[in-house]
């Protein structure tokens, strides 16, 4: 069920209603859940019972953990493992049916049929963090919040935290010591309504007239067709694709911020600006903030983060991103984008001591925006072309084809890419202004312009709808 | 400031709705394959019945057969990177009565894209665009104003009607639609678009229309490929000659293309003329 569509509008409307009556307050939580099994069920209702396991298996575990007699560090690990052989049975089977059996054995076929069920990376990692935090804060009283004694309500709140619609298939992934002490009574008064309509807006306008238009004209990036193009025009569409998968995913996520705001959820910022950021390190802060942030919490200083010499500290760094790489796609070509990532951020580090400019002027922090902004848009080819072959290709053909002359069609495709990642530009810029801007009363003064500009762009120039790109993850 | 911003919007929709009210018969050039099919199929779709007599429904190689080289009475809804199976379940959709359908055999292996269906005639987007012009493709600000620069300038002048690409590349992606079209895709699969194309040809011959096929020229050592030879062979056995009538191509050699499918304006001009009498000598006598 796209965010876009008119079911969807439809869902969160009458769950709207019916959660803020008056005689449902004490049923809120089992409207929210329903609507999200509904929401979840919506494309393949199978894959419901997968999700309904899922929550079952964390119910129990966390349960465990904090209640159980048992070793409870075994008990959570055995949860870990569980949430992690989910996520691997169906996310990895077909690569690995695909990279390891013949073409024609039986097993290798019936891995690579295995369904990839939407948001199982989302999911089973919120699992993980309900496991892991109740392990990890002890006797404290925020343990006690996170799972009660009462098992019903410990099974409800789970439910509710690992299904919660709008934040399900692609996230942001939220950790249980954020949400689960939200889950309370909530009331109309309390909506923050400014905050979730510039969210709203913003979050559409990325999507449906950014993502959904630029996607028509990075739509050439395949083979063969990319081989016939000239070097400007490829560049120009690895630009234009930088700016889509941007406008797609941060969209989804203010979308998905907005809809829980509006039922009195505050999830944080999954996206900061990222195009702004001067060094790889500033990009992972700013890109997909909950998964680098749940990857640093459990999986980097877990592993002893830069605590155990620079040595350590690289291989960490290195193995964090490599696997990030492979928890977005089952495809060779994202665990070389990871490693990509990993050796970026590793030499960016070695590199540090040696840095001898003492003054970041502006111009050298425009260049080095620049430099960061080019090399992780020549990573995004990983995604666009997860075969591997064809990433080779498609930068041989930029080199190749300078001598390619381009038709008044390419030129006027090169125009339109840039006019449809304008506003990115211009939203990166604005956040820019408005940092280092003394006057912020001015630039507040234009926002109910800008916002009624994008209402009006969503009305009348959204592209064609299609799935978001973090929804394959 | 969320009162504000939504009387702005307001205020926007309807300087622009007069704008495109004043503006709707502006000439429209499509951004692209994808938007040209949806202004496409949207001024169809929302158009009155009575427009037109004849439909040409098929890939982007009717396509090619512009709107201003066919007779007035003429609709193309041949749509880029689809089939003519698309275009009949258009037609189903829509009810369509009493008219001449030519169909472009060329690209029939092509399934339906549920998508563009679901698009156009679901709830409450066909009723929003519909009445409301502005939520149109047509008026998409971009294309808008690409259209009127492009109006104003006269750019369509300067397109040059024998464009092809440069030998090399020209070389290369022959070779690549050789392979194409001496691969045969899935058997089951032309089958089951053929069955498709069937079951809306039976309901479009109830509501009185009458059918006829035809077949779009393309580069000489493609005409007779594996491909093309069981396209020919599987829709004369379904729909016999004696029953449909048929235009035939069998002179490749004498047109031009730009890429080994898709004709140059000059030869996708002569061919519509071809095409215009064609459907013009078809006797309907349901009619």
């Amino acid at each position: 069920m796209l965010f876009n569509s008119f079911t969807f509008v439809l869902l969160v409307l009458v769950s709207f209603l019916l959660y803020y009556l008056p005689l449902m307050k004490k049923l809120q939580v089992g409207i929210l859940i329903l609507a999200s099994f509904i929401f979840y069920a919506a494309n393949n209702p199978v894959l419901l019972i997968l999700l309904i396991c899922s929550i079952l298996i964390n119910i129990v575990v966390s349960y465990l953990v904090v209640y159980g007699k048992g070793n409870k560090k075994a008990i959570a690990t055995l949860g870990v493992v569980l949430n992690l052989g989910i996520l691997a049975f169906f996310k990895y089977s077909p690569l690995i049916g695909r990279s390891f059996f013949p073409e024609n054995s039986s097993v290798g076929e019936l891995l690579v049929q295995i369904p990839l069920p939407i948001g199982i990376s989302f999911f089973t990692f919120q699992g993980i963090s309900l496991v892991v935090d109740t392990f990890k804060q002890g006797q404290t009283d925020q343990y006690k919040s996170l799972v009660p004694k009462h098992l019903f309500k410990h099974s409800v709140q789970t439910s509710l935290f690992i299904s919660f619609f709008p934040q399900l298939v692609a996230g942001p992934i939220v950790k249980s010591k954020d949400f689960i002490p939200q889950i309370t009574a909530k009331f109309l008064y309390q909506i923050r309504w400014e905050q979730c309509f510039k969210n709203l807006t913003t979050g559409y306008f990325l999507k449906m007239v950014v993502a959904d238009n630029l996607k028509d004209f990075t739509s050439g990036m395949a083979l063969p067709y990319f081989e016939l193009k000239s070097s400007l025009n490829l560049f120009a569409m690895l630009f234009g694709y930088s700016m889509q998968i941007f406008a797609d995913f941060a969209g989804y996520s203010l979308i998905a911020i907005g809809i829980a705001g509006l039922f009195g959820y505050y999830l944080r910022d999954n996206f900061m600006f990222p195009y702004i950021s001067q060094s790889f390190s500033e990009f992972w802060r700013r890109w997909h903030i909950s998964l680098s942030s749940f990857l640093k919490e459990y999986l980097y200083i877990p592993l002893g983060g830069n605590r155990k010499g620079n040595f350590r500290t690289y291989f960490n760094l290195f193995i964090t991103m490599v696997l990030g790489g492979l928890w977005h796609g089952a495809a060779w070509s994202y665990a070389v984008w990871g490693i990509y990532h990993g050796l970026a951020l590793a030499i960016e580090r070695l590199l540090k001591p040696i840095n001898t400019f003492k003054q970041d002027t502006p111009i050298r922090k425009v260049l080095n925006a620049i430099f960061v902004f080019s090399l992780v848009s020549l990573g995004w080819l990983l995604f666009k072309l997860p075969n591997f072959n064809e990433v080779i290709l498609y930068i041989k053909a930029f080199f190749n084809n300078f001598a390619v002359p381009l038709s008044i069609r390419d030129y006027r495709d090169i125009l339109l890419v840039i006019i449809y990642s304008s506003p990115i530009i211009f939203y990166h810029f604005y956040y820019l202004l408005k940092r280092h801007s003394i006057k912020k009363e001015h630039l507040q003064k234009l926002e109910p312009i800008i916002y009624g500009v994008m209402l009006f762009c969503i009305l009348t120039s959204s592209g064609s709808s299609q799935d978001f790109i973090y929804f394959q993850f | 400031m969320v009162g504000k911003s939504i009387l702005t919007f307001f205020i926007l929709v309807g300087l622009y709705s007069i704008i495109a009210n004043l503006d709707r018969n502006n000439k429209f050039v499509a951004l692209n394959q994808n938007q040209g099919n949806k202004v496409s199929l949207q001024e169809f779709v929302y158009a009155s019945e009575d427009e037109y007599e004849t439909i040409i429904l098929g890939s982007s190689m009717a396509y090619r057969m512009k709107s201003f080289m066919l007779p007035k009475s003429y609709y193309n809804l041949a749509l880029g990177g689809s089939s003519s199976i698309l275009g009949s379940e258009i037609l189903v959709r829509k009810k369509t009565k009493k008219k001449k359908i030519l169909i472009e055999t060329n690209m029939i292996f092509r399934e339906v894209s549920g998508a563009m269906i679901k698009d156009l005639f679901s709830e409450p987007s066909y009723s929003i665009k519909k009445n409301v012009l502005i939520s149109r493709d047509r008026f998409k600000i971009v294309p808008f104003l690409v259209s009127k620069g492009s109006s104003l300038m006269e750019l369509n002048k300067k397109v040059n009607r024998n464009y092809t690409l440069d030998s090399s590349r020209f070389q290369k992606i022959l070779e690549s639609q050789k392979s194409t079209f001496n691969t045969l895709p899935n058997h089951s699969k032309i089958e089951k678009c053929i069955k498709n194309l069937k079951e809306n040809i039976d309901i479009l011959i109830e509501s009185n229309n009458c059918i006829a096929f035809f077949e779009m020229p393309m580069h000489d050592a493609l005409c007779n490929t594996t491909l093309m030879n069981e396209i020919r062979q599987q829709i004369s056995s379904t729909f016999p000659q004696s029953e449909y009538p048929y235009f035939f191509i069998d002179d490749c050699f004498n047109y031009t293309t730009t890429d080994g499918v898709h004709l140059i304006p000059n030869d996708a001009e002569k061919m519509s003329t071809l095409i215009a009498e064609f459907g013009d000598s078809i006797l309907c006598s349901k009619n």
